[in-house]
């Protein structure tokens, strides 16, 4: 994404080399931009809350690299953001919005704990697959139910999806405290699914095989995106429905699909978390994923190919969070008014340079005329 | 240019001079216009001549460049159409201006002041007088075509208008609906107001209209009366003079741009009996797109047959349902009847089919049905074949890129490079690009629609050569087209399209564009 590097160029094509680079140059600008001037505001923030902004910034980028725990925190962190930033832009590059990635994580986290817990006695090789199948299946479902409601009867999956969100969290609630509520906790969670059940992990401090699977996930989908048909007709469902139906594209059957794909997803994270990082299930699993899924999704500019690494960068925010508030008292609520601050900066710097654009146009075209 | 038609009462309307350019194009050139009070006068013109674009500028849609309009004798300035209404004009347009989910009554007044008014009572004695039958309490959502246009001439006549124009008020009305228009227009017209109505049919001006004006390509042609006029007169006057190259015997003379210049000296092509069913690989039967419950179909049981390297051109005035029948016979609407191209059945296949079986459709709309427009132009020309390029799933881009630059050379596309997007180029080379796709994927049944609306002379010659030379290969092509001249110039065979219906059928040799003007306006149908 903000690569400035470029190959030599062989001398036949060096304008196209030098355009090439001054392209990539101009895409990273804008990002560049945004980012210092979320966290110049963020600054101006902190000293208004009376703390020293430079200790609070020093905190919240160092911890993810200060020492294992805090790579290992991060890159678990990465799964979740990383699953609900696809969840909410492969539907996007269709034109259709799934805001219910939240809902499908639930459901996600919900069909793995039922499993997890009737399962046990299952060998491990049976059941792990199992569980994360079963949380797939659950959040595509959920997901359906939205896809349905578009297809059949035009419902606005917006709403849908958004309203399904509040139905999950009546269900996870249910779930915890009447079905496989555990008395010990003291609060709506789960018993534990069976050992069987858990993630396999690596390393020490340990982190789960996930963080190794949705990278080779998210690898694989950006590859699918730009290179395979299934990706073209969703691309050219999202830039021009009726050009698309008219060339043969099924298009209400592509965007049915385009949000099916994101709750299974979504149910993935979902099914992660409880296998992975909880190995239950309890209130608030979702935390607020879905939220920075969007955040994600739109600084990447929909780009499945830009999403891990955007979602790397607000991962390494999110796990700072907390080391900063220990470390000079900023709140950690302080972290998403940055991560909004970027996006908002990063959709004005695009209306700037589309205008930049514009009048150069105009320009040459006016320079085109009278030549 | 003088009025050369007096009238005994003063006039209603005289609208004199009226010029409008828009950029380079002249769309109003000095034109004069007159309407004496208590008169249906109609407007006559085909496509592009300037009738909706005059009747704007009255209503103060549009700013004239040059030219005075009067109102009863008292010059008027028109700079809105609420000076319009003021001044007494009221206009219904093509589409409807209506709040779907407010009732009849809310709509009516929308804008207007309701104070001491029984808007009810008002509307009841409205629509009785004008024969216009609207429940004030229904929602306009719910109501068919023909009642929400009874909703827009209410709304002008509550405003007080004596100048009620109506702009194609027929389109989407049936027989019965039109009847009752015209009934309401004669008591609109015997309550002292006056109706203008601008139309391409003639037999409904015939019918209805006691004066006409007839306009071409921006200006006046003549005005007359009813009485002394006949429809085959006003469609020569419609159609003008010269449209084309007409030689001494009245044949229309082929643009030689092309390699060819019979049509018969083809290969492939079957000149004595082009419609022999034997010799057609594409027969269509009875095919019909359905509007809904009770209202007329879009395109009614047409037929067709054609053989390999024919040029079939379907002539028609703007909005006779020419869209649909292209989107009927490229497979990319739901139709009934039959489609029946080389033995294979297609009705009711799904448009993924249509193109495999060769059938390709290069749309009228290059912009909201032709081209993806944020993708680059690789993007564009693989679309429809994608497929195709695909192995295992995966498209072969380097494969795609390399037929995409030997497009690019090949149809002369102008761009910075073949990763440019789509919707930056101009309208000739979105075109080329349009082109370049439909004629990559070798087609056996080529429909085009409008092909050279917009283009300069250069892509236009650049289309026609690339048709004739699809055609002298065995494929056939279907051109709709609303500029007759183009039909001329291309077909082998002309029809003409009118109310959906396929009318007429004569080989290009002996087509006299009069009576295809006259099958154009609905005149001996």
């Amino acid at each position: 994404m903000t690569t400035t590097s470029t190959t030599p160029a062989p001398s036949s094509q060096p304008s196209a080399a030098s355009r090439r680079a001054r392209l990539s140059l101009g895409a990273a600008l804008p990002y560049a931009i945004a980012v210092v001037a979320a966290f110049a505001v963020v600054a101006v923030l902190i000293v208004a809350l009376g703390h020293d902004p430079i200790q609070a910034f020093r905190a919240v980028l160092t911890n993810s690299f200060r020492n294992q725990t805090g790579v290992v925190q991060t890159l678990q962190k990465w799964v979740p953001l990383t699953l609900l930033a696809l969840a909410f832009v492969i539907p996007l590059a269709a034109g259709r919005f799934n805001i219910g990635g939240e809902g499908q994580m639930i459901l996600g986290a919900t069909g793995a704990v039922a499993v997890g817990i009737v399962g046990s006695g299952l060998p491990a090789a049976v059941l792990l697959p199992l569980v994360v199948l079963a949380g797939v299946l659950a959040g595509a479902l959920w997901a359906a139910v939205s896809a349905w409601l578009m297809d059949r009867f035009s419902v606005n999956e917006i709403l849908s999806t958004v309203l399904l969100n509040f139905v999950s969290f009546e269900l996870l609630d249910y779930i915890a405290s009447s079905v496989w509520s555990d008395p010990g906790a003291g609060g709506a969670v789960t018993i534990p699914i069976a050992a069987a059940a858990e993630l396999p992990t690596v390393g020490r401090p340990p982190m789960h095989i996930g963080v190794i699977l949705v990278a080779f996930l998210a690898a694989g989908a950006a590859v699918l995106a730009r290179r395979s048909t299934a990706g073209y007709e969703l691309r050219a469902v999202g830039l021009n429905e009726r050009a698309a139906k008219l060339h043969g594209i099924r298009t209400s059957r592509v965007a049915v699909a385009s949000m099916v794909v994101a709750g299974a997803i979504g149910g993935l994270a979902g099914a992660v978390e409880v296998v992975g990082v909880h190995h239950r299930m309890l209130e608030g699993i979702q935390s607020n994923f879905l939220l920075l899924g969007i955040i994600i999704g739109l600084i990447a500019r929909g780009s499945l190919t830009a999403v891990p690494f955007v979602a790397f960068g607000i991962a390494v925010l999110e796990v700072g969070a907390g080391s900063m508030q220990r470390a000079s008292g900023v709140p950690v609520e302080i972290v998403l008014i940055l991560e909004g601050l970027i996006l908002l900066f990063l959709l004005m710097s695009d209306v700037i340079a589309d205008r930049v654009r514009r009048s150069r146009t105009v320009a040459v075209a006016a320079q085109e005329a009278t030549a | 240019m003088t009025t050369p038609h007096p009238h005994a009462a003063p006039p209603l309307l005289q609208m004199s001079g009226i010029t409008k350019a828009f950029g380079p194009v002249l769309a109003l050139d000095g034109v004069d216009f007159t309407v004496a009070p208590r008169q249906i006068h109609g407007l006559l013109g085909g496509n592009g001549a300037g009738k909706t674009t005059l009747m704007n500028v009255l209503y103060g849609l549009y700013s004239a460049d040059a030219g005075t309009i009067t109102i009863d004798g008292v010059p008027v300035t028109i700079g809105s159409p609420r000076d319009a209404i003021a001044a007494g004009v009221g206009m219904v347009h093509q589409t409807f201006l209506q709040v779907d989910v407010f009732t009849v009554a809310e709509n009516v007044v929308l804008g207007t002041s309701t104070a001491g008014v029984d808007v009810p009572a008002r509307l009841r004695e409205l629509s009785e007088r004008f024969g216009l039958a609207v429940d004030p309490t229904a929602r306009v959502a719910d109501l068919p075509v023909g009642v929400r246009q009874r909703v827009e001439i209410l709304k002008a006549l509550y405003r007080g208008a004596k100048l009620l124009i109506l702009d194609e008020p027929t389109t989407n009305l049936t027989p019965q609906e039109v009847d009752a228009l015209f009934g309401s227009m004669r008591a609109i017209v015997d309550e002292g107001m006056s109706v203008v109505l601008i139309t391409h049919k003639i037999r409904e001006t015939m019918a209805v209209c006691d004066q006409m004006t007839v306009m071409r390509d921006g200006r006046w042609v003549a005005t007359l009366d009813a009485a002394r006029t006949s429809a085959d007169d006003l469609a020569a006057r419609m159609i003008g003079a010269a449209p084309l190259a007409v030689d001494a015997a009245g044949v229309p003379v082929p643009q030689s741009t092309g390699g060819r210049t019979r049509p018969t000296s083809r290969p492939g092509a079957v000149g004595a009996a082009p419609t022999d069913a034997s010799a057609a690989r594409l027969v269509v039967r009875g095919l019909t797109v359905t509007a809904g419950a009770d209202r007329a179909p879009l395109v009614a049981s047409v037929d067709i047959a054609l053989a390999p390297g024919e040029i079939l051109g379907i002539a028609g005035v703007a909005g006779n349902g020419q869209v649909e029948l292209a989107e009927a016979l490229t497979g990319c609407r739901p139709v009934s009847g039959s489609l029946v191209l080389d033995g294979q059945e297609l009705v009711g296949r799904p448009t993924a089919t249509w193109l495999d079986a060769g059938v390709v459709y290069v749309p009228e709309d290059r912009q909201r049905d032709g081209i993806l427009p944020g993708a680059d132009i690789t993007e564009n020309l693989v679309l429809g074949s994608h497929r195709r390029l695909a192995r295992r799933g995966l498209l072969d881009w380097g494969r795609a890129r390399s037929d995409a630059a030997r497009a690019i050379d090949e149809f002369s596309i102008k761009t910075p490079s073949a990763a440019t997007a789509c919707g930056r180029l101009s309208g000739g080379n979105i075109q080329r690009v349009i082109l370049a796709r439909a004629f990559g994927r070798d087609p056996s049944v080529l429909l085009l629609h409008n092909p050279t609306r917009g283009l300069d002379i250069a892509s236009t010659a650049f289309v026609y050569d690339r048709v004739r030379r699809a055609a002298a290969a065995g494929c056939s092509v279907i051109l709709i087209s609303e500029d007759l001249d183009e039909v001329l110039a291309l077909a082998d065979r002309v029809r003409v399209v009118y109310s959906g219906r396929l009318v007429g059928d004569v080989p290009r040799e002996s087509a006299d564009p009069y009576a295809l003007g006259r099958l154009m306006t609905g005149v001996g149908v």
